[in-house]
């Protein structure tokens, strides 16, 4: 019981790390970016294979095996993933308008998905890579108090997403980021160049995504193409609109109940003796949520404006009780 | 302000939409500081002429010199960036946005807007946030938009979101403003206030170039005016040279354009 709880907090503040770095993307700027989790899959590779070393078992190959403690390797897995976000973001978002955008970075993760997927030197091909050890080195655990380091990390990161979010939503950045969001010809008329103030939130998206998907190898211990199937970013797109696009609490949320709590619901629906059908039915469940919350609530869960209704009373209540700092 | 100091050097600009020259040949200036009016006819060309100078159109023929820059060839951020400020014919607002913040998107220069600082160096821009809330704050006082600071800009009436528009162009501190219709669709009491707070801008050195058709407005906001019919700069001079030009009244009129539906300003 305990496990199943340790379990489910753990993948859900790992969604979650993953739906937060969408928002900065989709919810703060606008950038319609539906690879998402190409780029927690390239951060999954990345901190495996830099931290587990070379493979053991015969007829198995990744590069470059190195064996680096594992907060190196999740910064790495961050870093490429974003090195990879420029280089995309450079190709489209900066000559593209918006609308075409979402066909481009499709286009994108499919290319790079049957590029992994076929090429065995790099990170195995299809067989994947697996045997990625605890982080905690060889201190002897079990799988519960393994998944309960996890936790603690995942949670401690989450928290560091959200609060660099809410550093970008209350900054000066983030109105821009708004503004470029709603109407680009006004802040265009007065200076913005949309595509510059767009790369660096992008490039932060794609560092939080890959460190998402760190923590996802780091406690699963293998990632295979067959874990990152293109459907997986609709997932994440889905989470974010139902959860509230624009307000990190709402990405948070959606992390937590949309992807993982659906994932949990569905493993006590009948599976008609078809192993594929609960993933069928995550699918369809996230996909009829998605519509109704479209239909009746399309804010979301969590409605972006929420977080000025806080935040302006509280400002005001702040600026009272220390006199002369005005909100 | 020098005599014969001159801001903004039209030369002979055009702009074809698809094959038809909206604005074709057209050649004026601006001298700094100065209120011109730019007046003509619905279609005239107004509105294209101002989207060239605000440089969100491109310009097809001619050349632009603004403060001694050849600006023809500029995007509209580098228009901006060099002190043009601007608002739109159909009000543009973000309209899910607070009237402040709206406002603020027009200051420029600001250091909050840098990634790394606005993150993690909140105490590097907080002074200057706040100094420009105030400054947006005031700016939205003196146009009397006081009790819609914090409103959603969505919610303000048509002629509170052109004062608005003009708050925002404000906050960019800029060397030249340009307007279209200021006025329309304003009540005449809010447009009273808007040629008042133009009159006043203007004296702080600030040029301004509107289009506007409302002669009551422009008799007490304009130092001269420009007029233009069908693409081609017609007359000008002052309001009441221009009002009794020939070719003016012809062009309001409509002589030699059949079926087009022209708008005869008031007085004329
Ligand atoms: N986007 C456009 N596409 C094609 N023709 C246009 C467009 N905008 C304006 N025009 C035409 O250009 C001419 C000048 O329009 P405009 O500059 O809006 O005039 P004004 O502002 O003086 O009323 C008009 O004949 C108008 O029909
Ligand atoms: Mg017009």
């Amino acid at each position: 019981m305990l496990f199943f709880l340790t379990d489910l907090l753990t993948l859900g503040c790992i969604n979650a790390i993953m739906v937060v770095s969408l928002n900065v993307q989709y919810g703060f700027a606008g950038i319609l970016n539906v690879s998402q989790y190409m780029y927690v899959a390239i951060g999954a590779y990345v901190a495996g294979v830099t931290t587990m070393g070379r493979p053991t078992v015969p007829g198995n190959t990744w590069a470059p095996g190195w064996t680096l403690p594992w907060y190196l390797g999740l910064v790495l897995a961050g870093v490429v993933a974003s090195g990879l976000g420029v280089v995309i973001f450079l190709f489209t978002v900066r000559r593209l308008r918006m609308d075409y955008l979402a066909i481009v970075t499709v286009a994108s993760a499919y290319i790079i998905w049957n590029l992994i997927d076929t090429n065995y030197g790099l990170f195995n091909g299809d067989t994947g890579i697996f045997g990625v050890p605890y982080i905690t080195g060889n201190a002897n655990l079990s799988t519960e108090q393994y998944s309960g380091v996890v936790l603690a990390v995942a949670a401690v990161i989450l928290g560091l997403f959200v609060w660099v979010s809410r550093r970008i939503f209350r900054s000066p950045y983030g109105r821009v980021l708004r503004g470029i969001r709603e109407d680009e010809v006004i802040t265009t008329a007065f200076g913005r160049t949309s595509w510059r103030a767009q790369l660096w939130v992008f490039v932060i998206g794609c560092f939080m995504a890959g460190v998402g998907g760190g923590l996802l190898i780091f406690y699963i211990t293998a990632w295979s193409p067959a874990a990152w199937l293109p459907i997986e970013s609709f997932a994440l797109f889905s989470a974010l609109v139902i959860g509230g696009s624009g307000n990190y609490w709402g990405a948070v949320f959606g992390g937590f109940l949309v992807l993982e709590g659906i994932l949990e619901l569905v493993r006590f629906l009948p599976s008609f003796g078809d192993p594929a059908a609960a993933g069928a039915f995550r699918l369809l469940l996230v996909g009829v949520l998605l519509i109704a919350i479209l239909r009746y609530r399309p804010e979301g869960v969590i409605p972006e404006r929420w977080l000025r209704w806080y935040g302006a009373p509280a400002r005001r209540l702040w600026g009272r009780l220390r006199p002369g700092v005005s909100q | 302000m020098a005599d014969g100091d001159v801001i903004l050097d039209v030369r002979g600009v055009g702009h074809a939409y698809g094959g038809f020259w909206a604005v074709r040949e057209c050649s004026f200036d601006v001298p700094r500081g100065s209120v011109t009016g730019l007046i003509g006819p619905n279609g005239a060309g107004k509105s294209t002429l101002v989207e060239m100078l605000s440089r969100s159109l491109e310009v097809h023929a001619g050349s632009i010199v603004y403060d001694g820059m050849e600006m023809q060839r500029w995007g509209p951020e580098r228009a901006a960036r060099h002190g043009v400020a601007r608002t739109f014919q159909t009000a543009r607002v973000l309209r899910r946005t607070p009237v402040i913040e709206n406002v603020l998107i027009g200051a420029q220069g600001q250091i909050g807007e840098q990634p790394w600082k606005a993150i993690f160096r909140r105490r590097a821009w907080a002074g200057q946030e706040e100094a420009l809330r105030r400054e947006a704050r005031e700016l939205l006082d003196w146009l009397g938009l006081r009790d819609h600071v914090d409103a959603p800009a969505g919610s303000l009436s048509g002629g509170q979101r052109r004062l608005m528009e003009i708050a925002r162009a404000l906050m960019a501190r800029p060397k030249l403003i340009l307007l279209d219709e200021p006025t329309a669709g304003v009540f005449p009491e809010m447009s009273r206030l808007i040629a008042q707070r133009v009159r006043e801008v203007a004296a702080d050195g600030v040029t301004i170039l509107l289009v506007a058709h409302n002669m009551d407005f422009l008799e007490t906001v304009a130092d001269e005016v420009v007029c233009m019919a069908q693409g081609h700069v017609v007359a000008r001079g002052t309001l009441d040279a221009v009002r009794t030009n020939e070719e003016v009244i012809s062009a309001y009129l409509g002589h030699g354009s059949s079926g087009a539906r022209r708008r005869a300003p008031e007085g004329v």
